[in-house]
C-alpha cells in the first residue's frame, strides 16, 4: 500500500479504534465516493456495519469483496474480523485459502492462513497449508504445525476412523523420515508422542520415551513423565511403574502423583490365568514379554507400608505425604479386605491428626478417612475429638482446636445433633473460641487474614445451619451479624464476604451485595466463575425500572471477558503456534471453547436481557436492539455444550457430613442449561413476534416437566408465555395488512391477500379461553405474594414473586404490542382484539397491587423492625459481647438496603406498566 | 504432601481459593497464556488430594549473555495451605528447569521489603538480595516505603561457577522501578 493511500485510510482506522462508527462509515463512504471498488476501504466500512449491529448491510459488503478474492494483508485482516462474528468462519477459511493459492511463496499470508484456519478449527485445510508451508519454506516448524493440526483433525469425533488412521499414518510416516530428530525439542517430541499414540503405537512411543533422549526430557517434564505413566498402564507395566515410584519416592520424591502411582500398582489385579494383567479399566492389554511379573498383592502392600513407614520415621513433621501414604494404603486394604497387619485405620489417624494438627489442611485431609470409619470407630475417633481441651493460647494451638472442631462438625449428623438449639449452642460456642483468639492477631494489619476468621465461618455455618432446620429468622440475622464481625476484624476475610453476600441475597438487602461482591475484587477470568454470586435469577433484584441500573451494568461488566477470550486466547493459540509450544494447544483449544460456550454467559445475557425489557419501555424499541438480542439467543440455543465453570467450591462447606452450605443459602434451584434453554425461546419467541416473525409453536410447560432448574414463578411464568400464544399466535400468524405498519417500526413486508381473523369459530373459543389462563396469572401470583406475606417469607421470594410478576407483564406486552393499535389482524370490536384490551389492563391492575404492597413492605423497613432486629440478636449481645451499637449499625444497613430494593421495584413496576 | 504438575490453561477456572487474596493480583487471560504459550515448563501448580488447586507459580526464562537468568513472576499459595513447604517444592522444580533446561546463569524474583517471612524463606533456599527495586510495588497496601519497593533476590545456577550472582550489601544497591523490565 503506497503512503498516500495509507494516510487516506488513517482516519477510518482510528474511528474505529475509537468505535466512532459513524465517523467511519463517513469516511468510508467519502473514499469509496472516490474509488467505488476499493477494497480495503469496503472492507473497513463492512466493520463498521457489523459493530453497529447492521449485520445485514455488512454481510452484504462482504459478499462483493469475496468475489473479488482480495489478497492484500490489510483487506483479509478487516474481512476477518467482519466475517467472525457473523458466523461466516467457512468464508473466512476461504478467503485465505484464496489468498496463499495466489501467493503460495509468501509465508506471511500462509502462516496467517493456517492461523485463521485454526481459529475456526477448519483442521483439514489447515494441514494442507502447514504442509505446502513445510515444503515450500522448508521450516521443521511447520511439519509440526501441519501435525498439530492432524493430531486435533484425528481428535474430531466427526473424522470418521479410516480417515483418522490414514491421517495418523501419513504424519508417522513424515516424522519417521524427518532430517531432525523430535527429541530436539520437548514439544515437538510430545506431539510425535501424540502421533503414535493416536494410532495406538503404544510400543514405538515406549521405545521413545525409553530412549536416552526420552529419558532427558522425561526428567524435566513433569508433561511428558505424566504421558510416560499413562503408555506403561496402557500396557500394564504395573511392576514396572511400582519400581519406578518406589525409587523416586525412597530417593525423597514427595509429589503425591508418585505416591499414588505406588498405590495404585500396588493394588491392581494380579495377573490372571493366561498370564496377562488386568487393567483397572477392565480392558486386558497385550502384555509384551519383557515385563516383570507383579508380586502377590500382600507382598507389594507390606513393601508400600515398609516404604512409606520408614519415610514417616525418618521425616518427622516436615512432609506429610508419607503419613498420608499409610493412611491410603490402610483404606484401600480396608476396602479390598487384605490382611495387613497394620494398626488400625482410626489408630493411624489419631497419629495423624497429632502429628499435622497444627497445619490449617488437615481437616481437609482427613475427610476421605472420615468417611471411612464404621460405627464402632467413629465413636472411638470421636471421643478422642473430645478429649482434646480447646485452646486458642498460641497459634499452634489455635490451628489444633480449629481443626479438632471441623473434624468434630462433620460428623455431628451422626450423633443426631441437628436440633436448631444444639446448632446455635454451638454457634456460640465457636463464638467464644472466636473472641479468645483475637489478640493472636492484634497486631496484624488490617489487610492481612485474623488466625480466628475460620471461627467465625463456622459459627455462621452453624446459625445457617440451624435457620435451614427450622426457619426461624433469628439465626440467619444472626450470621449476618458474625459475618460482618468477622469482616471488621479481618476485611480481606473472602469466605466470609461471599457468605455475606449469599444471606444479603436471601434477605433482599440487594445494594449490599454488589457492595460486598465489588469489595473482593472479581477480575478478568473470575468474572465467569464468580458471577454467579450476585448475577443469578439477579432479576429478582433489578430495580432498573426505577433507573437504577447497577445490575445491568454488572452484567455489562461480567460479560466482558467473553469477548477479552475470543481475541485473547486466540492470539495466544496463535503465539503457541509460533513458540513451537505444542502441549498448550489442544488446552488452549480447549479453554476457548469453554468460555465461549460458558454455561454462565447465557445466564448473564438472559438476566440482562430480562431486566433491559423491564426498563425500556417498547415505545423505546430502537434501544432495545432486538436483531442483536435474537441474533444473541439463537446462539445460545445452538451451542453444542454448555459448560458449566461456576465455581461453587470457593465458599468451603464446614457443614455437617450431608449438608451444603451452598444448598441452604441459594435462591432457589441451580439453573443450568435447562433454565437457559427454555428462557432463550420464551424471549425468542416474543422478541421474533414483535418483529412478526411466527415460528411453530413449542409448549415448554411440558419440555419443564421433569427438570428441577425453576422454581414455581417461573415455572408459572413459562405457562404465560405458552399461553400467550395459543391465545394470540392464530392471529399474529396471519398476514398484516399491506398498507398497516406494525407500530413496533419492525413491520416485516407482506406477501400474501388477507385472512379472516380466525378461521373456525372454535379456534376463537381456544384463543379466548386462553386470554383467560393469562389474567389468571397475574391473579395466582398476587394470591402467592399475599400468602408469602402473610407467613412474614424471606425478603427475595417476596421479590421473586413479583419480579416474575413484572416479567409476566413484559411478556403480555411484548406479545401484545403489535395489537394494541386496530389493524387489518385485529379489528374494533372483534371479541379477540377487545380481549387483548382485557388482559393488558387486569394485568396492569395486578401489577398496581404489587407495587402498593411492596411499597407497604419498604415502610416496614422504619425503626420498629430495626428493634426486632436487635431483639432477635440480641443473644450476640449477651452471650457474645458483641457491642449493641455494632447490631444496630449492621441492621440499619440492611434495612436501609432492603427499604431501597422494595421501593425501587415499586417505583419500576409502575413505570413500566403505565 | 500435594500433586506438583504443569499449569493448564483450565486451571484459570479453578484458582479463584488462591487469588482472592490481597496479596495475589489477578491478571488478564493474555497474561497467563502468554506465560503458558513460552515457558509451560516454567509453570506449576499445587494441588491438594481432593483436587483443589494449593498454588502455584509461573516463570519465564529472560536476558541475554551473563544475564540470562530464569525469573519467577509469581508464586502464591492459598492461605489455607500454608506453612507446608509447597512454595520450596515450586521453587526447586524452577531452578532445576531453569538450570538444565534452559542453562540460565541464575534465578531470580521480586519480593516486597516489607515481606520479612518470605525474604528469610527465600535466603534459607539459597537467595540472596541483589539490589532494591524503588517503587516496585507502587502505593503499596498502606504499609509505607518497605512496602512499596522490592527486593530483587537471586540465586547463582551451575553456570555461573564464579557467583556474579551474588554479592554483598545487595540491599544498598537501589535501582528505580522505571529501569527493570
Amino acid at each position: 500500500m503506497d503512503p498516500l493511500e495509507e494516510r487516506q485510510l488513517k482516519p477510518i482506522y482510528a474511528a474505529l479504534e475509537t468505535n466512532s462508527l459513524k465517523s467511519a462509515l463517513q469516511h468510508c463512504n467519502k473514499l469509496l465516493k472516490k474509488r467505488p471498488n476499493w477494497d480495503v476501504v469496503k472492507a473497513l466500512k463492512a466493520l463498521a456495519l457489523q459493530r453497529g449491529l447492521k449485520t445485514d448491510e455488512a454481510s452484504a459488503l462482504c459478499d462483493e469483496i469475496l468475489k473479488n478474492k482480495p489478497s492484500d494483508e490489510s483487506t483479509l485482516l478487516a474481512l476477518n474480523l467482519t466475517l467472525r462474528p457473523l458466523g461466516r468462519h467457512q468464508d473466512i477459511v476461504t478467503l485465505y485459502d484464496d489468498a496463499f493459492k495466489r501467493h503460495p511463496d509468501n509465508e506471511e499470508i500462509g502462516a496467517q492462513a493456517f492461523l485463521a484456519m485454526i481459529k475456526v478449527r477448519s483442521w483439514k485445510t489447515a494441514q494442507q497449508v502447514g504442509l505446502k508451508l513445510w515444503k515450500t519454506v522448508k521450516h521443521d516448524r511447520y511439519l509440526y504445525w501441519y501435525l498439530m493440526s492432524v493430531t486435533q483433525q484425528a481428535a474430531d469425533p466427526e473424522t470418521p476412523d479410516a480417515m483418522r488412521k490414514v491421517l495418523l499414518n501419513v504424519a508417522a510416516r513424515y516424522l519417521a523420515t524427518a532430517d531432525v530428530p523430535s527429541w530436539v525439542a520437548t514439544d515437538r517430541f510430545y506431539l510425535h508422542i501424540s502421533v503414535l499414540l493416536g494410532l495406538d503405537d503404544v510400543e514405538t512411543a515406549r521405545q521413545l520415551m525409553k530412549s536416552q533422549k526420552g529419558e532427558e526430557l522425561c526428567r524435566n517434564s513433569l508433561a511428558l513423565e505424566q504421558t510416560r505413566a499413562e503408555l506403561a498402564q496402557k500396557v500394564s507395566d504395573w511392576e514396572g511403574e511400582r519400581r519406578r515410584a518406589r525409587g523416586k519416592i525412597e530417593q525423597g520424591d514427595f509429589n503425591w502423583t508418585i505416591y499414588l502411582a505406588l498405590l495404585d500398582s500396588t493394588f491392581v489385579a494380579p495377573p490372571s490365568v493366561n498370564g496377562q494383567a488386568v487393567p483397572p479399566d477392565g480392558e486386558a492389554e497385550k502384555k509384551p514379554d519383557a515385563m516383570e511379573e507383579l508380586p502377590p498383592v500382600p507382598e507389594r502392600v507390606s513393601e508400600a507400608q515398609a516404604v512409606f513407614s520408614k519415610l514417616v520415621a525418618s521425616v518427622g513433621r516436615k512432609e506429610r505425604a508419607p503419613s498420608l501414604g499409610l493412611l491410603e494404603l490402610e483404606k484401600r486394604v480396608r476396602a479390598q479386605q487384605i490382611a495387613s497387619g497394620s494398626p488400625a485405620l482410626v489408630d493411624q489417624m489419631t497419629v495423624y491428626l497429632e502429628k499435622f494438627s497444627e497445619k490449617p489442611c488437615c481437616f481437609d485431609d482427613l475427610k476421605p478417612y472420615v468417611e471411612a470409619l464404621d460405627e464402632k470407630e467413629l465413636v472411638k475417633w470421636t471421643d478422642h475429638l473430645r478429649s482434646w481441651t480447646p485452646d486458642v493460647t498460641t497459634l499452634q494451638a489455635l490451628e489444633t482446636t480449629m481443626n479438632i472442631q471441623k473434624l468434630l462438625r462433620y460428623r455431628q449428623t451422626i450423633e443426631g445433633d441437628l436440633a436448631p438449639e444444639k446448632e446455635a449452642e454451638q454457634a456460640f460456642a465457636y463464638l467464644k473460641l472466636y473472641r479468645d483468639a483475637l489478640p493472636l492477631g492484634k497486631d496484624l494489619r488490617p489487610v492481612e487474614l485474623q488466625p480466628a476468621d475460620d471461627f467465625s465461618f463456622l459459627a455462621a455455618q452453624a446459625l445457617i445451619g440451624a435457620w435451614s432446620l427450622d426457619h426461624q429468622l433469628k439465626y440467619l440475622l444472626q450470621a449476618v451479624c458474625v459475618l460482618e464481625y468477622g469482616l471488621q476484624k479481618s476485611e480481606k476475610a473472602y469466605p466470609l464476604r461471599l457468605l455475606l453476600i449469599c444471606l444479603y441475597r436471601l434477605l433482599g438487602a440487594s445494594s449490599l451485595c454488589l457492595e460486598h461482591y465489588r469489595a473482593t475484587n472479581v477480575r478478568t477470568v473470575q468474572h465467569d466463575t464468580l458471577s454467579w454470586l450476585v448475577l443469578n435469577r439477579a432479576t429478582t433484584f433489578s430495580t432498573c425500572a426505577s433507573g437504577d441500573i447497577s445490575y445491568l451494568t454488572e452484567c455489562l461488566e461480567a460479560s466482558a471477558i467473553y469477548a477479552d477470550n475470543w481475541t485473547e486466547t486466540g492470539e495466544m493459540i496463535t503465539k503457541a503456534f509460533q513458540y513451537e509450544k505444542y502441549s498448550q494447544i489442544p488446552d488452549f483449544l480447549n479453554f476457548e471453547e469453554l468460555i465461549e460456550n460458558s454455561l454462565q454467559r447465557d445466564l448473564i445475557r438472559i438476566e440482562h436481557l430480562r431486566m433491559t425489557l423491564t426498563h425500556e419501555l417498547l415505545n423505546n424499541v430502537e434501544m432495545l436492539g432486538i436483531p442483536q438480542e435474537i441474533q444473541d439467543l439463537e446462539l445460545n440455543l445452538q451451542r453444542k455444550s454448555n459448560p458449566d465453570n461456576r465455581d461453587f467450591s470457593i465458599i468451603p462447606n464446614l457443614q455437617p457430613l450431608g449438608q451444603d452450605i451452598l444448598r441452604q443459602t441459594e435462591l432457589g434451584p441451580q439453573s443450568k442449561v435447562a433454565w437457559v434453554n427454555v428462557f432463550s425461546k420464551i424471549y425468542l419467541r416474543s422478541l421474533r413476534g414483535l418483529s412478526n416473525v411466527h415460528i411453530a409453536p413449542e409448549s415448554f410447560t411440558s419440555s419443564i416437566e421433569g427438570s428441577e432448574e425453576f422454581t414455581k414463578a417461573e415455572r408459572a411464568v413459562i405457562t404465560l408465555s405458552d399461553d400467550l400464544l395459543e391465545w394470540l399466535a392464530p392471529i399474529a400468524a396471519l398476514p398484516a395488512e399491506r398498507d398497516s405498519k406494525a407500530a413496533n417500526g419492525h413491520s416485516n413486508s407482506t406477501e400474501s391477500g388477507s385472512k379472516t381473523l380466525f378461521e373456525t369459530e372454535p379456534t376463537k373459543e381456544v384463543a379466548l379461553e386462553a386470554s383467560k389462563r393469562v389474567t389468571q396469572f397475574f391473579d395466582d401470583q398476587w394470591a402467592e405474594m399475599q400468602k408469602l406475606v402473610e407467613v412474614d417469607a424471606l425478603p427475595w421470594e417476596i421479590l421473586h414473586i413479583a419480579s416474575i410478576a413484572l416479567e409476566g407483564f413484559v411478556l403480555v406486552d411484548l406479545v401484545t404490542y403489535p395489537f394494541k393499535v386496530p389493524s387489518g389482524r385485529a379489528k374494533k370490536g372483534d371479541p379477540v382484539f377487545q380481549s387483548v384490551k382485557t388482559v393488558r389492563q387486569h394485568a396492569v391492575d395486578a401489577l398496581r397491587k404489587f407495587s402498593d404492597e411492596l411499597t407497604r413492605l419498604s415502610h416496614d423497613c422504619g425503626s420498629k423492625p430495626l428493634a426486632d432486629f436487635e431483639a432477635l440478636c440480641a443473644p450476640l449481645v449477651k452471650d457474645a459481647e458483641f457491642k449493641p451499637d455494632f447490631v444496630h449499625r449492621v441492621g440499619k444497613k440492611l434495612f436501609e438496603s432492603r427499604k431501597k430494593m422494595m421501593e425501587g421495584m415499586a417505583k419500576g413496576i409502575v413505570r413500566r406498566c403505565t | 504432601m500435594s500433586v506438583l504438575r504443569p499449569f493448564r490453561a483450565t486451571d484459570l477456572f479453578r484458582f479463584n481459593n488462591i487469588n482472592l487474596d490481597p496479596w495475589t493480583e489477578t491478571y488478564s487471560i493474555s497474561f497467563y497464556l502468554s506465560y503458558l504459550s513460552r515457558w509451560p515448563d516454567m509453570c506449576y501448580v499445587q494441588e491438594a488430594p481432593n483436587g483443589r488447586l494449593m498454588g502455584y507459580v509461573l516463570g519465564k526464562a529472560e536476558g541475554g549473555g551473563q544475564e540470562f537468568h530464569g525469573h519467577v513472576t509469581a508464586i502464591t499459595v492459598s492461605p489455607q495451605y500454608r506453612r507446608l513447604g509447597l512454595a520450596r517444592g515450586m521453587m526447586r522444580l524452577i531452578e532445576q528447569i531453569s538450570d538444565e533446561v534452559y542453562h540460565a546463569f541464575f534465578v531470580d524474583l521480586f519480593v516486597r521489603c516489607q515481606n520479612k517471612i518470605a525474604k528469610n524463606m527465600y535466603q534459607g533456599l539459597g537467595y540472596s538480595v541483589w539490589r532494591r527495586i524503588i517503587g516496585y510495588y507502587g502505593t503499596g497496601m498502606g504499609g509505607g516505603k518497605d512496602d512499596e519497593d522490592a527486593f530483587d533476590m537471586r540465586k547463582p545456577l551451575s553456570r555461573d561457577a564464579a557467583r556474579r550472582s551474588v554479592r554483598a550489601n545487595g540491599e544498598l544497591v537501589h535501582v528505580s522501578a522505571h529501569n527493570v523490565t
